[in-house]
């Protein structure tokens, strides 16, 4: 098979000195699925980002059908043909799926009739079995049909190369075959796919080789007939590796659900941003030191069930109830006032605010509490109290009167959570608390909400359910905004997938 | 923050010398020249008559912009201050000399300033409340608002508070005037307060968390209801001071003819040019009395009073936009 693209000796280094990418070597061949398999933060995404010219690479080469390729932005590379499917593709929630097609074809500098483009598109989707109806507004459209309308515009643009990041994460197990089979029928039609995943047998399902990333390099490059399990694993986690992925450990003993209630949500039912019911009738309890799971593919109404919770949204029917309070009419002060931690899924903008200071961001949270004073702000005990907070996060901060923009990441993801658990809350309730977040502080995370979790009590609501299943003494499952299943320890991984893709 | 202050003082050097060079094209400044305009800008510094006058004319852009430096930072655009203004200078003249009770000035000062301030927050609390509830855009309805002060204001000066021939208001007798030291001080610690309020207290944490991000702020309880009518109330209370001021300080009397210049628009613009900073907004009113007082003597040699309006107004953009360019 004829070569498409190939990377030679790739090395980025990020801001503060990260090395993503190191020394990587990779050919791409035409026609061919690439799997590109690693855990996260193992660089393959940086990878795909350099060739999609939004990365730019301290040294080595991309050459491209025989000649050097520099992208210096993703404009670059749609003209050479290159795709780039996001984790999370961005759409224009309020165009039609028609209009946000037209708009990235513009953007890649193609002109286009619209009657006759409308044709081809039909064309297209129906060679890809991809039912989209084009009139449909973006922000109707679950994460699965984003994928799809991805790839319609991919092949209206006559994409050479597709890469995909991590395109399954929001698929269902049909969807992933249906995914699967329109893949291979691209591939034949000599394009080439980098298809970029942590899971294994996605990579041995989907793949004609596979290329492994640990830690920014390339550790190996295996034919499909040559891969198997046992061997891919050993190269994503080093020979003793085993256990971190497919085996999730219990973090603690399973809690006899006997305790009282800490919150109880009864018959709940919310409408979304659009005045679409997207929590229906949903009942859960969480009950003193249990940590408590929702788990679900995005967009089945958690985000809704959790503003609601939280206060942020007002329910049309049903209760929230708070240590035997009904609390459903209150707004958010009054519930952190009571006792309970937020953690939000977005860091700024919704957990911590842009352009404030560290200790500002510490004390907004603390601000309804009575015992921070009726009207006047102590400084000095606020300073104390935000080391003692980066004290719990063991970052390094210089000093908490620096910006929290200053902060990495991982950093403010801590420092936002630290703060919350200082609070000494009754109840957590966490969305995606490690979303984003690399291997590492993920765990420093987990860990912290868990043990806080063991002195009160926690709801977290998360997409990540190897997650859930390692934390969760209760898992309740989640799909078109009802509770489709509510799962004990020791879990059936296979039954909380079917329950989540009901 | 020492940064934000080097380009406005670039912002205020170019504005300057655009307005000199603009004027120069239109010819407005023959009449004095740049002599003149030096020789006066010396004068305005160094002779106390204009000194004074100056802190004079600061009440009431100073009182507007303090409170407007706290609405602005919940990015409650208010343009109200003017028409507040208007309302207090209003209330004050009706308390001094149409409301018959007669007070001692000491007793009548504090009252009308206290009133001034009362009536211009529930002025402020009405287009707050309309903001809150029913999501009514602020500016509209404070512009809105400054017509409606001013065609109220207008009507008592030509109807049932006229005197004699013209369309003018009984005038603020002597013993009730105040002088330029009072306002100073007045404006002095209202700018005291606010910083006050603005750094040290809950309210302004909310408030910087409101105007930074709102969700944040929602999410964890500073209840954005509460931030917004707060900072309409404070905003409106210090500019009906500042219309107190204007009544009690120089003003005097009411005319349709000769009410101000706009000095809660001039709040405004001084508002961001200091970056909504109080203590800084302070010395930028005056910077901004001075810039009055320095027209008014060279309208003496026949400079029209629009070019300082102008000037004003040239300063603040080019400071606002040197902010900007000057990012690094």
């Amino acid at each position: 098979m004829k070569t498409f693209l190939s990377i030679r000796n790739v090395r980025v280094v990020y801001p503060g000195g990260v090395i993503a990418n190191d020394d990587v070597s990779l050919d791409i061949r035409e026609g061919e699925i690439l799997a590109l398999l690693g855990e996260n933060g193992a660089g393959k995404t940086t990878l795909i980002r350099v060739i999609a010219g939004l990365v730019k690479p301290v040294s080595g080469e991309l050459i491209l059908g025989g000649r050097r390729y520099k992208p210096s932005s993703y404009r670059d590379a749609l003209e050479n043909g290159i795709y780039m499917v996001s984790q999370m593709p961005q759409f224009f929630d309020g165009l039609t799926v028609l209009e946000d097609i037209v708009l990235t074809l513009k953007l890649a500098g193609k002109s286009i009739d619209v009657k006759e483009f409308k044709v081809r598109v039909k064309d297209i989707a129906d060679r890809l079995g991809a039912k989209v109806n084009l009139n449909s507004y973006c922000w109707s459209l679950s994460m699965g049909e984003k994928q799809r309308v991805e790839l319609l515009k991919a092949l209206l643009l006559d994409s050479k190369m597709l890469m995909l990041d991590e395109p399954t994460t929001h698929m269902t197990p049909l969807e992933f075959e249906l995914f699967k089979s329109t893949l291979r029928s691209l591939a034949s039609e000599s394009r080439s796919i980098v298809f970029v995943t942590h899971k294994v047998h996605e990579a041995l399902a989907v793949a004609d080789r596979i290329a492994v990333m640990r830690r920014g390099r390339i550790v190996g490059i295996l034919q499909r007939e040559e891969a198997s399990e046992d061997l891919l694993i050993k190269y994503m986690f080093g020979e003793n590796g085993h256990d971190r992925v497919f085996t999730f450990k219990p973090y603690s003993k399973v809690i006899h659900t006997t305790r009282e209630p800490v919150l109880e949500v009864l018959d709940l039912w919310v409408r979304g941003s659009y005045g679409q019911l997207v929590v229906r009738g949903v009942n859960l309890i969480v009950r003193r030191g249990e940590v408590v799971g929702v788990a679900g593919i995005t967009g089945n109404g958690q985000k809704e069930l959790f503003e609601a919770i939280i206060g942020l949204r007002k329910p049309i029917r049903g209760k929230v109830i708070l240590e035997g309070e009904d609390v459903t009419g209150r707004g958010p002060a009054y519930r952190v006032r009571k006792g309970v931690a937020i953690i939000p899924e977005e860091r700024i903008g919704w957990g911590l605010a842009p352009g404030l200071t560290i200790v500002m961001n510490v004390m907004l949270s603390l601000l309804p509490l009575n015992s921070m004073g009726r009207f006047i702000i102590n400084w000095g005990r606020a300073k104390e109290i935000a080391r003692e907070v980066i004290a719990i996060t063991d970052v390094k901060v210089q000093s908490p009167d620096m910006m929290v923009e200053s902060l990495s990441g991982g950093n403010m993801q801590r420092l936002m959570v630290a703060r919350e658990l200082y609070k000494k809350p009754k109840l957590i309730i966490a969305m995606n608390p490690t979303g984003g977040l690399d291997f590492q502080t993920s765990k420093i995370v987990r860990e912290m909400v868990v043990d806080s979790a063991r002195a009160s009590a926690a709801l977290i609501i998360s997409e990540d359910l190897e997650e859930l299943l390692e934390i969760s003494d209760r898992v309740y499952v989640m799909s078109g905004g009802s509770i489709r299943g509510v799962f004990e320890r020791p879990f059936n991984a296979g039954d909380i997938i079917k329950a989540m893709v009901s | 923050m020492l940064r934000i202050e080097f380009r406005s003082l670039i912002g205020v050097i170019v504005g300057l010398i655009t307005g000199y060079t603009l004027a120069l094209i239109l010819g407005s400044i023959s009449p004095a020249g740049f002599k003149g305009i030096v020789d006066s800008l010396i004068w305005v510094y160094t002779n106390s008559t204009p000194l004074l006058f100056s802190l004079t004319l600061l009440g009431p852009i100073a009182c507007s912009a303090i409170g407007l430096t706290i609405a602005y930072r919940a990015r409650f655009i208010t343009i109200g201050s003017e028409g507040q203004i208007l309302l207090g200078s209003i209330v004050t003249l009706w308390l001094v000399e149409y409301s018959e009770l007669n007070l001692h000035p000491l007793t009548a000062i504090p009252i009308s300033l206290l009133l001034s301030g009362f009536i211009g927050a529930l002025s402020g609390l009405v287009i707050g409340l309309l903001r809150v509830y029913i999501n009514v855009n602020e500016i509209l309805v404070s512009l809105m608002f400054n017509y409606t002060v001013l065609y109220i204001l207008n009507h008592l000066a030509s109807g049932p508070w006229r005197i004699g021939a013209f369309a003018i208001t009984k005038s603020v007798s002597e013993e009730y005037r105040i002088g330029p030291l009072l306002i100073a001080i007045l404006s002095i610690v209202l700018a005291l307060l606010s910083w006050f309020i603005l750094t040290q207290s809950k309210l302004g944490l909310a408030v910087e968390v409101y105007g930074k991000a709102p969700r944040v702020a929602e999410t964890y309880g500073l209840d954005p209801r509460t931030v917004i009518l707060s900072v309409a109330l404070l905003s409106g209370f210090t500019s009906g001071i500042g219309g107190a001021l204007m009544m009690l300080g120089f003003q005097h009397s009411l005319s349709p003819m000769s009410v101000s210049p706009g000095y809660g628009y001039m709040g405004v613009l001084v508002s961001w040019l200091s970056a909504n900073n109080p203590l800084i907004a302070l010395l930028a009113s005056w910077f901004f009395s001075s810039i009055l007082v320095l027209g008014r003597s060279l309208q003496a040699s026949g400079l029209p009073i629009g070019y300082v309006l102008a000037i004003q107004s040239i300063i603040v953009l080019s400071v606002m936009i040197a902010r900007k360019i000057m990012v690094r």
